[in-house]
């Protein structure tokens, strides 16, 4: 292998892509404008036109109570006001969102030993507002409900004139949950953290993903479209010279990118979440993002070579994001290792599969087992790789 | 840097039988052919007649279904004895001229040191001014990029040099250019393999032209032997009497 032929191959690159001031642009844009618009979408609830209503038809101390409780529940969970209507009309208004009815009787029902009062309420169907609303009246029930059973369990104890610990009686059963590794190990509060935070870490790798499969897609797919193919093939370089230069050509644009997203993270504030207590699950996470680079950038490739358009090649980087969205989904939210055989098989064929279950085991400490999940995506790159090169062919980067 | 010498071949380009098919696509061949050291070896004839596919086989971009290739006497890893020029002078286009220049050397090269000498000499050879070498190649006309190539070309002592359609569509004055690149290099020794439309241009610099027709080679001589042989006022003509000839043969 001629170092000097990769090195070319990479500076040409480089350069190419440093010189193309309308993809730099919009990988800018791209950077800022998805997390922007995130919290857009997130901000643009507070500006929805959202009438919640609570009629007072009842008007007892229980009634004014649960008002109140239910207007500081809205305010503490949500973006809108509740106002109250003090009035005998208990039919739903015109114009709003939600309307929350506590009818006449409330109060009596309320104070009875056995009485069960009636919350109504209308929402308009199919409003995302008027679920959320709705969501938090079943808060405010619940925990409404709770006092009014302390007080009824109260009352009947200074009846019977016995003394009763109300928490105990209504708790008889209490939860103590201990964090253990999947062999039973267990856990401290640090680690078992360290664990939830490693799924999102994993699920983190996707971002880099895309660049680094369009880099090495374009790479290849530029020389054959735009014809400079049919001159490069014909010169000394081989097809691991050719491999090598063009992954290290693509890897200035994923550089780019990477420092945008970061830049990215830091305006949005990312960071604020201190991740000092988890600096080996950091450069753990570091080296995993690497594996998964190095394991898109050679199947990129070995699909490069031999897809013919750069349509084509598009695809094929759809394809490979598309294969790592799923798996680091799946990983968010199943526990890969608990599956049956026959559906864990073919997810451990894809590489991206142990990249997530590699952070996971060494977030658990299970050191040797990280360290062999993360051999698979290493065996695949040079697998891919390998394959790459012996299916490097000058007719292949040729117009016909 | 390469030299011009093919070791103890007395070919630098020798075809023989080849034979070569596409899934979807005419069929070129059987083609025999050799091509001396020094010798300006023009392949003319009709478009899709199989001048570029004969020259991508010779480039070693095609693998051939059928017979051998061999430049200066290898049939496999002569890439780094043949610089190619192809029609379409597709160059990198947001580098500057001075930057495809070195990458090309770069390829070529042993080390930057020889890499920055050929790429100097291209220059030269190209016949661009320098600040013309400082603008990025998109801007450059076609005439102007293929000045480049070829700069690169004499730069670069590949024994063999293939360059295909050298001169279409450029100005009277690059045309004139090229032709005295071409006839010069042969001078020095290297064998030049072209392929034109223009038989009155390749009457002027060929030491030898092969009619192509429909993917075989039809005839091969110097253009006064062919003249002669078909008793043609210019190429042009001993070209269509060469093809009636051989339908009339029913060669075909």
């Amino acid at each position: 292998m001629n170092k000097l032929r990769v090195k070319a191959i990479a500076w040409k690159d480089s350069l190419e892509f440093l010189r193309d001031r309308k993809s730099i642009v919009l990988m800018i844009v791209s950077a800022f404008l998805f997390p922007f618009l995130g919290v857009f979408t997130t901000g643009l609830k507070s500006h929805q036109q959202v009438l919640v209503v609570l009629k007072l038809c009842d008007n007892g101390s229980y009634a004014h109570d649960f008002a109140k409780l239910l207007s500081k529940i809205i305010r503490q969970y949500s973006p809108y006001n509740l106002t109250v209507i003090d009035t005998g009309d208990c039919s739903p208004p015109q114009g709003a969102t939600v309307t929350i009815v506590l009818p006449r009787g409330f109060t009596h029902n309320m104070s009875l030993l056995d009485g069960v009062a009636v919350v109504k309420v209308y929402e308009v169907a199919g409003s995302a507002a008027a679920e959320e609303v709705k969501s938090l009246v079943y808060l405010a029930l619940k925990d409404y409900a709770r006092r009014i059973i302390r007080e009824r369990v109260s009352l009947l104890a200074g009846e019977a004139g016995v003394s009763v610990d109300v928490e105990a009686l209504l708790n008889p059963l209490r939860l103590v949950s201990k964090s253990v590794t999947p062999s039973g190990t267990p856990l401290s509060p640090e680690v078992s953290e360290k664990a939830s935070i490693a799924r999102f870490l994993a699920f983190s790798v996707f971002f880099v993903l895309n660049p680094t499969a369009i880099a090495i897609a374009d790479n290849v797919a530029r020389e054959r479209e735009s014809g400079t193919g049919e001159i490069l093939v014909t010169t000394p370089v081989t097809g691991l010279e050719f491999v090598l230069g063009k992954i290290a050509g693509s890897l200035t644009a994923l550089l780019l990118a990477g420092i945008l997203d970061l830049a990215a993270a830091l305006v949005y504030g990312v960071f604020s979440v201190s991740f000092t207590n988890y600096t080996e699950l950091a450069l753990f996470h570091m080296i995993q993002t690497l594996l998964a680079i190095l394991a898109t950038m050679s199947i990129t490739m070995l699909v490069s070579l031999y897809v013919t358009s750069q349509r084509a090649a598009t695809l094929s980087t759809s394809l490979v994001t598309g294969m790592a969205i799923m798996v680091f989904f799946t990983a968010l939210f199943v526990d890969i290792g608990s599956l049956p055989l026959s559906i864990k098989l073919p997810l451990y064929l894809i590489p991206y599969t142990h990249i997530a279950l590699a952070i996971e085991a060494f977030a658990l400490g299970e050191v040797n087992k990280s360290i062999m999940y993360s051999c698979v995506p290493l065996i695949l790159t040079l697998a891919s790789l390998t394959a790459a090169v012996k299916s490097y062919s000058p007719e292949r980067l040729v117009k016909h | 840097m390469n030299n011009l010498s093919c070791g103890s071949s007395s070919f630098v380009v020798e075809m023989l039988g080849v034979v070569k098919e596409f899934k979807r696509g005419p069929r070129i061949g059987p083609i025999t052919l050799h091509v001396k050291r020094g010798e300006v070896f023009a392949i003319i004839g009709p478009n899709g007649a199989g001048k570029t596919t004969t020259l991508r086989l010779m480039a070693g971009i095609y693998k051939p279904n059928a017979g051998v290739v061999r430049i200066c006497g290898r049939v496999e890893g002569f890439r780094s004895l043949v610089f190619y020029v192809p029609e379409e002078t597709a160059v990198y286009s947001r580098l500057k001229g001075r930057e495809v220049l070195y990458f090309y050397a770069l390829l070529y090269a042993g080390d930057r040191r020889e890499a920055d000498i050929i790429a100097r000499k291209a220059w030269q050879y190209s016949g661009l001014e320098g600040d013309v070498l400082e603008r990025r190649v998109g801007d450059y006309s076609k005439g102007m990029k293929r000045r480049l190539l070829l700069g690169l070309a004499m730069a670069i002592n590949t024994p063999l040099l293939v360059l295909d359609e050298p001169t279409s569509g450029l100005d009277v004055y690059t045309a004139v250019h090229v032709r005295r690149l071409i006839r010069r290099e042969a001078d020095r020794g290297r064998a030049v393999v072209v392929t034109s439309h223009n038989m009155f241009e390749v009457e002027k610099i060929a030491d030898k032209v092969a009619f192509l027709n429909n993917g075989v080679i039809v005839d091969v001589a110097p253009p006064n032997a062919l003249l002669a042989r078909y008793d043609a006022k210019d190429l042009e003509e001993a070209f269509i009497k060469a093809v009636r000839t051989v339908v009339e043969r029913g060669v075909w």
